[in-house]
């Protein structure tokens, strides 16, 4: 009923490092906050297409876009009640409304909110890859070797071990207090949330006394032993991974040359700017889209090379 | 070895001690048994071998524990590991990685050895207990039995000297339970490991071990080699509620008969030889059945398919008929059917194809609630149940549930607590009752609603003897009294002596349906051991249908 | 030097840059200033300088199973309430755990919560944001313990956290893609979200009021029990403390 966002699917992009993958959506995170252009967060946001459709979690990731485009029409809407930047003034409301002064619906303001709602779309798109491809098991590993400390990650890791453990407990639980007559959906709203109490009460208790359990066992395994410990399993990179990992890192160097360098920035209040890219700047921008889109090739490659 | 001399230790709040002035001492490659009624000190003295009393619990302790020379007051449970290895009743609760490589990494990570030491190990310990193939499985797709294998290993790279089992059987279905103690037996002879294994059931691991210790109260009241000691000490033993095996009640009631048995038989095959004198002497006369066919149906499942979402047929087409004041066991092997099939009976489940009609009404036009009058249904652990303030509460809220009147609810309340002998409790929380009144407090607050019929899903499993046959006792009655029992269960010997009809599922299909003299004897697994002793014997004219050792004496008078 | 303040050092000089480079506009650093980057990273580093005190702390296999526990707990405790729209129990299990275990478990259990529910639901730029928020949930209710709230305090207490909530959550998006960043555009920000808050700070309510009081006493139970201490006993010739 319930399990993991993340499904084995086997892909190119399922078997590339952890690693790459999460300095790859983290680069798109950071640069679709430094870009305002409209024309780079759009590109920004196509570049993360090809991951999906490599992953073949375009069903999923169509999902997450409902729910993202909801979002965006929230910031569309807001920006566009906000702002009085705007010079293209498209309506004016006859009074004004406390808190508002006088609200001006600006074409500036919505095209700010289109714009913004772009750098939404590529964040969440970036951030399905990580969800979607990267099992919950290999981010701790990568929490680990990023020398976060051991015992939240414990907790984490723990944590995901009991998840399917309580969910059973959850069906279980819920079939014994319906088997006592429990109606779960009758009543006022005070009702059903009372009603299934006899549900959170008793996994409540047992939980805790799994606690005790688990603790005993963790225990008698030595846990605690010493300051240091070891770890069997650590996120490896092969030799293919290492260059996939600069690949993911390269665009944000480069992205974040250029929008010191003045480029990906976009005025769009009082009006509108015109997009024009000089030779110089369309270079560099399809040099970052290349070096994004390297990830897949080589997660391409690696699959092709470990095949053979 | 282990030596406890004068051992006494207090739970940090309790009055009485959990241990009292134990003595014992454990020699290296031993394979101990410790049984006893729950409550009796056994976990706590499993306990205090690897330093989780007192270091883990606290408390009040006097006298000694010293294991592999070890004071084990004075190194903690987590310096002890490499010495004792522990296994614990539930699986579930001593898995703590995600995957079993990790799971069996865990110790020896904790203990800082190097990568190549780990793999070693591991390949070593997964190939030891022959579960290489679960290697790189996520722990939560496992099924119990597996979960309990993986936890051994993980123990086992430890190299433990010593090995604790406490009740480590107990969640596991026969078939599992049995791999998993032939596993500790097999590690006991190869590899020489110390084994001490908590059980309160005798009859699956007579055979495998060398000494008996039985503790009560906090003491030991018996202890020696186990084929004395199951002669000399019945009494005490049984006495403490205990339940003997079949086969070594026959033996202590062949004694008592002046027939002289030299040794405890702890085999059927053993059994055999002990009983091969006795029948070439007398005839047999057949056991009596008690027939309830006749009745009125109160259950009636016709061409019944469940099938789950994703997942293939639980049910394949299933057709049969409960009649009222019927006693019907249900049984199987894990997954074959049983619980999705009874879970249909109170509506829990809807049939995906087929009907079923409870009481003369279809259950797809009737919700959960209303088939909870007519229904009652016991799960396996009474904490699934127990969530109110006090006693009295818990079994109001079912009546409540069903809408009835605050002067019947008292009423009613009142006279369960009575039947259950729980008056004494009915303003304690539930949950801080003994295992047994917890049991106690469960049924009756699905009981009091008298329910025509009693569904129980594995009620007997991990419990013990004396509260087992307290609740089959209270069973009979109710059957008798003209409702229907309906017993989800592995436990053939139960089965054996208390109900009146068995059907076998497998695969979702019913494999058989019909009286258990004729189903439960002459069957290869689903026999009790008493049938499977008389099989040899037929020859000599002994019917071939005897289940229980009653009807076995009754046989030989 | 204890890792957490080094994360708590960070947290400030960022903090303090953000606030300081606007005031110089000419400078080149300005165009670099990024709410959006600031605010996450200010998060984020917060959220490490609790891991890293879970760490000094005097953790035990005990707490740490007590704490992966009540997270694993309040995620699972979603899903029975699934079917009624907007009433999660999370919150309220959060404020019950910080308010017997106190802050620092508080903390935890609020962050794991956010973090494993949401390889279930998904992860997001708001996953840090929500951890920080039911992070500070428990901490806050750890410190109310000290006032001996009853059961109405406990109520206005969750409720005021309904709203506190959406206020972090919103933070970020108000931030990243609101312009311009003023007091105004910051309320009208929250004004939206204020349904969602109602019934997140009514849900609370609802579940303190019928339920706190049981759950802490349950949990309150359980902690006796599990700090069990090693007593001496006079009448006892051995016991552990020599």
């Amino acid at each position: 009923m319930i399990s993991f966002r993340y499904k084995e699917k086997g892909t190119a992009i399922h078997k590339l490092n952890p690693f790459c993958k999460l300095v790859w959506v983290f680069s798109i995170f950071v640069l679709a906050l430094i870009f305002n252009n409209p024309l780079y967060l759009l590109l920004l946001f196509l570049s993360t297409l090809p991951v999906i459709i490599a992953a073949r979690v375009w069903r999923e990731w169509a999902s997450l876009m409902k729910f993202a485009l909801y979002l965006c029409l929230v910031i569309i809407i807001i920006n566009a009640l906000v702002s009085y930047h705007g010079s293209s003034v498209l309506w004016q409301a006859p009074c004004s409304v406390p808190l508002m002064g006088t609200p001006v619906i600006t074409l500036e303001a919505i095209f700010f909110g289109v714009g913004m709602s772009l750098r939404l779309l590529t964040i969440i798109s970036a951030f399905a890859i990580l969800t979607f491809t990267i099992h919950p098991d290999d981010i701790m590993l990568a929490m680990l070797k990023m020398k976060l400390p051991y015992k939240s990650v414990l907790v984490t890791s723990l944590s995901t071990r009991f998840i399917p453990t309580l969910i059973d407990d959850v069906e279980r639980i819920s079939d014994v207090q319906r088997s006592r007559g429990l109606e779960l959906d009758r009543g006022k709203l005070m009702q059903r949330i009372k009603s299934r109490m006899a549900i959170i009460v008793p996994l409540l208790s047992n939980s805790l006394d799994r606690t005790v359990q688990v603790a005993e066992a963790m225990e008698s395994r030595a846990f605690g032993s010493g300051e240091k410990r070891t770890f069997y399993k650590e996120v490896k990179l092969s030799k293919l991974d290492v260059p996939a990992l600069i690949f993911g890192f390269l665009p944000l160097a480069l992205g974040t040359f250029m929008r010191w360098w003045g480029q990906g920035d976009y005025r769009y209040y009082p009006a509108l700017e015109k997009i024009s890219l000089d030779g110089f700047e369309c270079s560099m921008l399809a040099l970052l889209l290349f070096l994004l889109c390297m990830m897949v090739s080589l997660a391409f490659l690696k699959k092709r090379i470990e095949l053979d | 070895m282990i030596k406890i001399e004068n051992f006494t230790f207090y739970y940090s709040d309790a009055e009485k001690p959990a241990l009292e002035d134990i003595n014992l001492e454990i020699q290296d490659g031993e394979f101990v048994l410790v049984t006893g009624p729950s409550g009796g000190g056994k976990s706590s003295l499993c306990r205090c071998l690897n330093g989780l009393i007192p270091h883990f619990y606290g408390g009040k302790v006097a006298g000694k524990v010293e294991v592999q020379g070890l004071n084990v007051m004075k190194h903690p449970t987590k310096e002890m590991a490499t010495k004792v290895g522990m296994i614990f009743q539930d699986p579930e609760n001593q898995l703590v990685a995600t995957d079993v490589e990790r799971e069996i990494a865990f110790g020896l990570e904790n203990l800082a050895f190097p990568r190549n030491l780990i793999a070693k190990r591991m390949e070593e310990s997964l190939d030891t207990l022959g579960i290489s193939g679960l290697r790189y499985r996520q722990v939560h797709e496992l099924s119990g039995g597996e979960k309990q294998k993986v936890v051994i290993a993980s123990v086992l790279a430890l190299h433990p000297e010593i090995l604790i089992l406490d009740e480590p059987t107990s969640e596991l279905d026969p078939k599992s339970a049995e791999e998993v103690l032939s596993i500790v037996e097999r590690l006991n002879d190869e590899l020489g490991i110390t084994v001490v294994l908590i059980e309160h059931r005798l009859d699956r691991v007579l055979q495998h071990v060398d000494r008996l210790i039985v503790l009560d109260q906090g003491r030991v009241v018996a202890d020696g080699s186990i084929r004395d000691i199951l002669n000399k000490s019945y009494q005490e033993i049984t006495d403490t509620g205990v339940g003997m095996p079949p086969i070594i009640k026959l033996a202590h009631e062949l004694e008592n008969r002046g027939i002289s048995v030299n040794e405890a038989p702890l085999t059927v095959k053993e059994g055999r030889i002990m009983l091969k004198g006795l029948f070439q002497k007398t005839p047999g006369q057949l056991p009596q059945c008690n027939k309830k066919g006749d009745n009125k149906p109160v259950i009636e499942v016709e061409k019944l398919w469940h099938v789950y979402p994703g997942g293939p047929a639980a049910l394949k087409n299933v057709s049969l008929r409960v009649n009222e004041g019927e006693f019907v066991a249900i049984m199987g092997r894990n997954a074959s059917g049983k619980t999705t099939l009874v879970k249909h009976f109170n509506n829990l489940l809807k049939p995906t194809r087929g009907m079923v009609a409870v009481d003369g009404i279809d259950t797809r036009k009737a919700t959960i609630a209303e088939l909870a009058r007519k229904v009652g249904f016991v799960f396996q652990n009474p904490n699934d149940h127990l969530f109110a303030d006090t006693i009295e509460e818990e079994i109001a809220f079912t009546l409540k549930n069903l809408g009835f009147e605050n002067g019947e609810i008292r009423q009613r309340v009142g006279e369960i607590l009575e039947r259950f002998k729980l008056q004494e409790y009915r303003k304690q929380y539930p949950r801080s009752l003994s295992g047994g009144e917890k049991q106690r407090a469960a049924l009756a607050s699905v009981l009091v609603i008298q329910p025509k019929i009693l569904i129980l899903d594995e009620p007997t499993r991990g419990i013990e003897y004396r509260l087992k046959r307290e609740l089959m006792t209270f069973l009979n009655k109710y059957t008798s009294q003209g409702n229907t029992v309906i017993l989800v269960t592995h436990d053939v010997e139960t089965v054996a002596e208390h109900a009146d009809r068995v059907i076998l599922l497998s695969e979702g299909e019913i494999v058989v349906d019909g009286n258990k003299r004729d189903i439960l004897s002459k069957a290869l697994l689903f026999s009790p051991q008493i049938n499977r002793l008389v099989q040899a014997f037929d020859k000599y004219g002994v019917p071939d249908n005897i289940l229980t050792v009653d009807e076995l004496l009754q046989t030989l008078k | 030097m204890r890792k957490s303040y080094l994360c708590l050092v960070l947290i400030l000089v960022i903090g303090i840059a953000a606030f300081i480079i606007p005031l110089f506009p000419q400078s080149p650093l300005n165009s670099f200033i990024n709410w959006g980057l600031t605010a996450t990273a200010l998060v984020i580093l917060a959220i490490i300088a609790f891991f890293f005190e879970f760490e000094a702390a005097a953790i035990s296999s005990k707490e740490i199973a007590l704490v992966a526990m009540l997270g694993t707990i309040s995620a699972v405790s979603r899903i029975p309430f699934a079917v009624i729209p907007n009433m999660q129990p999370c919150t309220y299990l959060i404020i019950c755990s910080g308010y017997v275990f106190g802050p620092v478990a508080g903390f935890m259990v609020g962050a794991v919560t956010a973090l494993v529910s949401n390889f279930f639901l998904g992860q997001g730029p708001w996953t840090p944001y929500q951890m920080f928020a039911w992070g500070l949930v428990g901490v806050s209710a750890a410190y109310t313990r000290r006032f001996k709230p009853d059961r109405i305090w406990l109520i206005i207490f969750g409720a005021i956290w309904g709203y506190l909530y959406g206020w972090i959550m919103n933070t970020w998006f108000w931030v990243s893609f609101i312009y311009p960043l003023t007091l105004r555009t910051f309320i009208v920000y929250q004004l939206n979200s204020i349904w969602f808050d109602t019934f997140h700070a009514i849900g609370n309510a609802i579940f303190l009021g019928l339920f706190g009081m049981k759950t802490i006493a349950i949990l309150e139970r359980f902690r006796k029990r599990f700090s069990w201490g090693i007593h001496d006993r006079a009448d006892l010739p051995f016991n552990l403390t020599n």
